[in-house]
């Protein structure tokens, strides 16, 4: 068995972070989102959960929660729903200070979500058309103070994808993204969850911004084998795109991901590349695993793909990026970082999609008990 | 006793404690429990270790406590390690003291945070080790001495500042911890300090439970209910903290001055942006060295109380030493801003 259980994160010294402000910023978009409490049809329910789901707002929250100080950043109406996004960051320890408030009349995205079972298919509906956060702009938010002493930042292409689904002719936060960039110190990272969200903008749209947007400013590309195929026909190996794109993929070797990774690296330049593969198997129970490999050809996958019984997979995959990063923040962008950061990803998305949706409510000592269970076994019983 | 007489007693007690050191070491006593450096005026201790042990270690509050630490080792000429937890973790922290033991240090100071760490002072003095305490005390151990803050200084000097700010008249609240003794003393030092302006009146303490989103809230529900407040106090940077985004949010800055308590970056970022009107803090970057000072001078410089203090049993040199405390403000804020800087790990 391979020994992975090489790091204690819970006695990770963490204080060389203290007092510089936000070390890891991300930026995006929350949405309220509403699952029925009553287990009836979306269009039936009496009774509503409220809950906040986007991308950056979940990676940020495992960071806070980890002990890195993290900064979010968004565009919410000045009423109760903005002021939720706010306080709910906050409770997790997320600086809020660069939020910028819309007028109170202005949209908050919204998520209508209806969790599937078997055969029935997990549903969500998006109303995020002129949202508040998709007119966040350049000369909103002071980037220079923001990130000074910023080591990651990071964002995710559902955010460059809000102007499309809006029509807009201005891609607002693209322009905020580049502000971002001008102003970031210049040993920053830049990460990025491609994230391609076919429901806000087409393929070839997406290209065109991504494409350029990532060769020129990000060192972290995270990706599935799915979106690349998608977006770019791009193979896993011995996997075409169409059969990707299909489903009808057998084994995936190490070699299929080397070939992708190393392929991405060298077309898109980044640094490292992350790629996080879910095996749906049901709408009750998924597998998952990840592979990392950097430009140097240093290459990391999970020890095993393990399975998840689901309550909520939502945020699920931005979990993993928090837990990632949490890797490289702490153990260096290198080797180690890249190792530590697949596993401590692994285990915490593996964790939050057995609960209620999408914040990774998860602490370090969960996820650290993980990873010790994973290579030493145990970890079954009930923890009184 | 009040402020003044404080303040005077400790300052005869610290000179008191110099002119003895020095004299110890001009004098070369029999240095009675420690008397193998015998009449050598400087004694060879750089292979002496000195050992902090401490949790949550990754707060920016104790940044200034490792650089002191270090610092005070090297004005000393001993060597410093600094152990311990980088989260709340008390049984880390009992493993970290029990590692620390087994070295055999030649003397250990503790953040004594909870009683559990009480058998382990009493077991490394009962191995031969000096303890001191520091920031929090456990006056039933056999800790040699404790070193920290007088809590009802804290909160008269940020009274006292307050209180000029406002002209010695308004309305005032107070963000705390209620029920726990360090903030209640640090509450009834605001309160005494505010006795001695007849216009100001304390209108009400909210309960942060030491927790921001907690202390927004409060102060939110106070200026509401407290429409002509003219101030908030904090007795713990979460107060401040909360109390000052809370006056923001409402549009109130410059109208509700507020006073935080120490000086954590966005504390005094806070100040600099002009969202808080001053804070507290604690003489944290000395402490460490007090702390250590009174463990050096108990291995080589120890008062001729009796011609064999070890053989009498007796106890010479300060059980408590308070330390100083301070007042920031946009007058000297850079100062402190700088220092934080430097403390960085």
């Amino acid at each position: 068995m391979e020994k992975n259980f090489a790091f204690n994160i819970t006695q990770d010294d963490l204080s060389r972070f203290s007092g510089k402000g936000p070390i890891f910023v991300t930026f995006g978009e929350t949405l309220i989102r509403e699952t029925p409490a009553d287990f009836q049809r979306l269009e039936r329910t009496e009774n509503v959960y409220i809950s906040l789901a986007g991308s950056e707002l979940t990676v940020a929250t495992l960071l806070a929660r980890f002990g890195v100080p993290s900064a979010y950043i968004t565009r919410v109406p000045d009423n109760p729903y903005g002021w939720m996004v706010r306080d709910t960051a906050r409770s997790h320890g997320i600086d809020t200070e660069y939020f910028v408030w819309a007028n109170k009349a202005e949209p908050i995205g919204r998520l209508l979500y209806e969790i599937g079972r078997t055969p029935r298919k997990s549903v969500g509906w998006y109303q995020r058309m002129y949202s508040a956060a998709s007119r966040l702009g350049s000369g909103m938010v002071n980037w220079k103070n923001a990130l000074r002493n910023c080591e990651l930042f990071h964002t995710s292409g559902i955010t460059f994808g809000l102007a499309y689904h809006s029509h807009y002719e201005q891609n607002y936060l693209l322009d905020a993204f580049y502000e971002a960039m001008s102003h970031k110190p210049p040993s920053c990272w830049v990460g990025l969850d491609f994230n391609y969200r076919a429901t806000l903008w087409r393929a070839e749209q997406c290209r065109e911004v991504m494409t350029p947007l990532i060769r020129e400013h990000v060192d972290i590309l995270i990706t599935t084998i799915e979106d690349m195929a998608t977006v770019y026909g791009f193979s896993c190996g011995q996997y075409s795109p169409e059969q990707i794109d299909k489903g009808e993929m057998g084994e995936i070797t190490d070699n299929d991901l080397r070939s992708l990774a190393s392929h991405l690296g060298e077309y898109f330049n980044a640094k490292i590349v992350a790629i996080t593969i879910r095996y749906p198997d049901s709408f009750e129970e998924n597998r998952w695993e990840s592979a990392v490999m950097d430009s140097q050809g240093h290459f990391f996958r999970s020890p095993a793909v393990k399975s998840i019984t689901l309550l909520d997979r939502l945020g699920g995959g931005d979990t993993w990026n928090g837990g990632f990063y949490y890797g490289l923040l702490t153990a260096g962008f290198g080797p180690e970082g890249i190792h530590k950061g697949l596993l401590v990803g692994d285990a915490a998305t593996r964790i939050k999609q057995t609960l209620m949706f999408d914040l990774p409510i998860i602490t370090k000592a969960e996820v650290q008990d993980l990873l010790k269970a994973d290579v030493e076994g145990g970890g079954k019983r009930v923890s009184r | 006793m009040n402020h003044k007489t404080f303040y005077l007693a400790l300052a005869l007690v610290l000179i008191a404690t110099l002119l003895i050191g020095c004299a110890s070491a001009q004098t070369a006593t029999p240095a009675a429990s420690t008397g193998s450096e015998g009449q050598s005026a400087k004694p060879a201790t750089s292979n002496e270790e000195y050992i902090y042990v401490s949790c949550m270690g990754n707060l920016e509050f104790f940044n200034a406590h490792k650089y002191g630490w270090k610092w005070a080792g090297e004005v000393l000429g001993v060597k410093t390690t600094y152990v311990g937890p980088a989260e709340y973790d008390l049984n880390a922290m009992v493993a970290a003291f029990d590692q620390a033991i087994a070295k055999k240090p030649a003397g250990i100071v503790v953040f004594a945070v909870e009683p559990v760490l009480e058998p382990e002072i009493n077991k490394a003095v009962d191995n031969g080790i000096p303890v001191v305490t520091i920031l929090g005390d456990l006056p039933n151990s056999k800790r040699l001495a404790f070193v920290g803050s007088r809590q009802f200084d804290l909160g008269y000097v940020g009274g006292k500042k307050l209180a000029e700010a406002l002209g010695g008249k308004g309305k005032v609240a107070i963000l705390s911890i209620p029920g726990v003794q360090m903030f209640d003393d640090r509450e009834q030092g605001y309160r005494a300090a505010f006795a001695e302006y007849p216009g100001i009146e304390v209108v009400q303490v909210g309960d942060t439970k030491a927790d921001t989103v907690t202390a927004i809230n409060v102060a939110k529900d106070i200026l509401q209910r407290h429409p002509d407040l003219a101030a908030f106090v904090g007795t713990d940077s979460t107060g401040g903290i909360g109390a000052a985004t809370a006056v923001k949010e409402a549009g109130k800055v410059g109208q509700v001055k507020t006073v935080a308590m120490d000086r954590n970056s966005d504390v005094l970022q806070a100040i600099q942006d002009g969202i808080l009107t001053g804070t507290v803090a604690q003489d944290d970057a000395a402490m460490a060295y007090w702390a250590l000072l009174v463990l050096y001078n108990y291995n080589h410089h120890q008062a001729p109380l009796t011609i064999d203090n070890a053989k009498a049993g007796a106890r010479t040199g300060p059980t408590t030493v308070y330390m100083s405390v301070n007042y920031i403000d946009k007058s000297n804020l850079q100062y402190y801003l700088e220092a934080n800087k430097l403390y960085l790990p």
